[in-house]
C-alpha cells in the first residue's frame, strides 16, 4: 500500500479559486489605500495649487506662529501652528492654513517656516474669493515631497498587478476551474454495474462538454484569430498611459527628486532606468501595433472546426486589403503542447510544437488573395485537449512577410477530436 | 495489503471498452470506513500537475470484511483524454484505490486511446511558424 497521499487528492494543492480571490482583494486593497494617498497627497494639494493661481491676495496679520512637536515611535516631527487675520471685501477673516499640505515636516523647515512668518508680522496671503476662509499662506505646497507621490504610486502599482494577476487569472488557475474543464475533457464515462449494491458510483455532473463543444464545432467554420490586433494595441495603450502616467508624476513635481541634483539624484536616476525602459517599450510596442492594425486582414475558414485524428477537412483563405504588400505567405497547421508551471514567484508557460503541416507557401502575389488546399490530420497524434496546466492546442497558424512593416502572424484555433473506434471490442 | 489487479493482467484499453478487475486487501487498519476507488487521469511533466478523478466509488466496509476482501469492478472507458507522452507533458489514466479516512492509497496505470497504446510525441518543430515571434506565441497561449 502506498503511503503516500493519492494522486487524486492533489488536484486540490494546487492555487485554489479562494486564493485567486485573496490574491485579488489584497491587490485591490493596496491599489485603493494606494490610490487614495496618491489623491490626498498629492493631486488634490496639485489641483487646488492650480486653482489658488487665480485667487486674490490680502495683507495677513500673523496673530500666533508656534512650534508644535509630534513625537512618533522612530522620530520627532514639527509643525507649526498659525493663526491670522486679513480683510477681504470689507470684513474680517480669519485663517490657520499655512499651505494645502497637511502634517508636519523636520526642524530645520519648521523654523524656516517660523522665521519667514513671525507672530505680529504681516504678509501676503491667497484667499477663495468665494469663501474667504479657505485661505493659505503659501500655496506653492513647500512641504510636498516626492516621497508622497513616490511611495503612493508604487502602492497603486503593486496593487494594481496583484489585482489583475489575481483577478484574470494571469498564468494563475483555479481548482474549480480545473475541475469543471477536466470534465469536460473526460466525456461521460460510466461506471457499470459489477458493483455492488453498497458501491455507490458517483458519476453524477461529469458533463459531456467536450463532446458538445465537438458536435458545435463540426461544421464548416470560419475561424477568429485568437489574439485581436485592436485588443492588444488597447491594452498595450491601457497599460502603457497607466505606467507612463505614474512615472511622468516623478518629473513634474517641482520639488521631485531630481531638482535637488547631486549623488541621490543620480542614484535615482539610475534606479529608475528599469522603470523607464518598460515605458519605452510600451510605447513602441503600442506604436508596433498601431501600424500593424494596418496589415491586410486575413480570414480563414474550415470545411469543419472539429476534425477527427486521421481526418481529412479544407483550410480556405482570404486576404483582404492590400494584400499586395505581402511578399511571402506562409500557412501551416501546427499542434502544440503547452506546460504552465511555478518558478519562484513567477508563473512560467513552455511551448512546444509537436505537429507542423504545411498548408501553402506563397510568393506569387496573384495568389496569395485567397486559395485553400486539402490537410489530413495524421491519426496517431493527440487531440485537442484543455487542462488548466496542460493543453494541447491545433491551430491554423498564418505568417506574412512585409517589407518595411510588421509581418503578419496570426493564430486561428480549431478543435481536433479524438478518433473513436467503432469496432470497440466490450469485454 | 490493497492490490488492484485487472482482467488478464490488461494495461491497455480504447474508448468503448470496459475496465474489468478487482480490488483485494487485507488487515486494514481498524479506523478504516471505506474504499475508494478511483478511475483518474493526471498528467507530468514540465506544467504543474492537472488531475482529474472521473468516476469514483465507495466501498463500504464492516469489521470483518477489514481483516480481508475482495471486490471486482468495472468502468467504461471514457472517451477522452487519450494517454500520451511528450517533451513537456504526459498525461496518464489510472485506477486508484484509497482506504479512507486514512487516505493510504495504491495506484495502477493504464493507457486509454483509439489504438489501445499512449500516444508518443516526440516530433520536434524548431522551424514552426508560431516560433518565429516567441511574443505572439506566449500571448497567443
Amino acid at each position: 500500500m502506498n503511503k503516500q497521499e493519492p494522486i487524486s487528492d492533489q488536484a486540490n494543492k494546487n492555487v485554489t479559486g479562494c486564493a485567486r480571490f485573496l490574491f485579488a482583494g489584497i491587490g485591490l486593497l493596496f491599489a485603493l489605500i494606494g490610490f487614495g494617498m496618491l489623491v490626498y497627497m498629492a493631486i488634490i494639494p496639485a489641483y487646488r495649487k492650480y486653482v489658488s493661481k487665480s485667487w486674490p491676495t490680502a495683507d495677513c496679520r500673523i496673530n500666533r506662529a508656534e512650534m508644535v512637536e509630534h513625537h512618533g515611535d522612530d522620530s520627532t516631527t514639527y509643525s507649526i501652528d498659525f493663526s491670522y487675520t486679513f480683510e477681504a471685501d470689507g470684513d474680517e477673516y480669519s485663517g490657520s492654513r499655512f499651505s494645502f499640505v497637511d502634517g508636519s515636516t523636520n526642524r530645520a523647515k519648521a523654523k524656516k517656516q517660523l522665521k519667514a512668518f513671525p507672530p505680529g508680522s504681516v504678509r501676503k496671503c491667497f484667499y477663495n474669493p468665494k469663501d474667504p476662509y479657505d485661505c493659505v499662506l503659501d500655496r506653492t505646497n513647500p512641504d510636498q515631497s516626492w516621497i508622497s507621490i513616490f511611495v503612493p504610486s508604487v502602492f497603486t502599482m503593486v496593487g494594481s498587478i496583484f489585482f489583475f494577476v489575481g483577478a484574470f487569472g494571469l498564468g494563475m488557475n483555479t481548482n474549480s476551474a480545473s475541475l469543471r474543464r477536466a470534465k469536460a475533457e473526460s466525456g461521460s464515462p460510466v461506471l457499470t454495474s459489477s458493483f455492488s449494491d453498497s458501491m455507490i458510483a458517483d458519476i453524477e455532473g461529469y458533463a459531456t462538454i467536450a463532446d458538445e463543444q465537438d458536435a458545435e464545432w463540426a461544421a464548416p467554420r470560419k475561424l477568429k484569430p485568437v489574439q485581436s490586433r485592436l485588443k492588444t494595441f488597447i491594452g498595450l495603450v491601457f497599460f502603457g498611459v497607466f505606467w507612463n502616467g505614474i512615472l511622468s508624476i516623478f518629473f513634474f513635481v517641482p520639488e521631485g527628486p531630481f531638482a535637488g541634483g547631486g549623488w541621490f539624484a543620480i542614484g535615482f536616476s539610475l534606479f529608475m532606468i528599469p522603470f523607464l525602459l518598460v515605458g519605452l517599450a510600451l510605447i513602441v510596442g503600442a506604436i508596433y501595433f498601431f501600424v500593424a492594425m494596418f496589415n491586410p486582414t486575413v480570414e480563414i475558414a474550415l470545411s469543419t472546426g472539429a476534425v477527427p485524428l486521421g481526418g481529412q477537412f479544407d483550410v480556405a483563405w482570404e486576404i483582404g486589403g492590400k494584400f499586395e504588400r505581402i511578399k511571402n505567405l506562409e500557412i501551416a497547421v501546427e499542434a502544440i503542447q503547452s506546460a504552465t508551471y511555478q518558478r519562484g514567484t513567477d508563473t512560467v508557460t513552455d511551448v512546444e510544437v509537436f505537429e507542423l503541416l504545411p498548408v501553402a507557401s506563397i510568393v506569387d502575389p496573384t495568389q496569395i488573395a485567397f486559395g485553400s488546399t486539402s490537410v489530413t490530420i495524421p491519426a496517431n497524434t493527440m487531440h485537442s485537449f484543455e487542462a488548466p496546466r496542460n493543453e494541447i492546442k491545433w491551430k491554423v497558424v498564418v505568417h506574412g512577410k512585409i517589407p518595411w512593416a510588421p509581418d503578419i502572424i496570426e493564430d486561428f484555433e480549431f478543435r481536433v477530436t479524438p478518433k473513436l473506434n467503432t469496432s470497440s471490442n466490450p469485454n | 495489503m490493497l492490490k488492484i489487479t485487472f482482467e488478464n493482467d490488461r494495461r491497455t484499453y480504447i474508448p468503448g471498452e470496459k475496465i474489468v478487475g478487482q480490488v483485494a486487501w487485507d488487515a486494514l487498519p481498524s479506523r478504516t470506513d471505506a474504499l475508494e476507488l478511483r478511475l483518474i487521469w493526471f498528467t507530468r511533466g514540465k506544467g504543474d500537475r492537472d488531475v482529474d478523478i472521473v468516476a469514483d466509488s465507495k466501498i463500504g466496509l464492516t469489521d470483518q470484511d477489514l481483516v480481508k476482501g475482495v471486490r471486482p469492478f468495472e468502468f467504461a472507458v471514457p472517451n477522452r483524454p487519450f494517454s500520451f507522452s511528450g517533451a513537456l507533458i504526459e498525461l496518464t489514466w489510472a485506477v486508484e484505490a484509497v482506504v479512507l479516512p486514512d487516505r493510504d492509497s495504491t495506484i495502477e496505470n493504464i493507457a486509454i486511446s483509439s489504438s489501445g497504446e499512449s500516444i508518443v510525441l516526440d516530433k520536434k518543430y524548431e522551424d514552426a511558424l508560431s516560433s518565429r515571434f516567441v511574443f505572439r506565441t506566449k500571448a497567443g497561449k
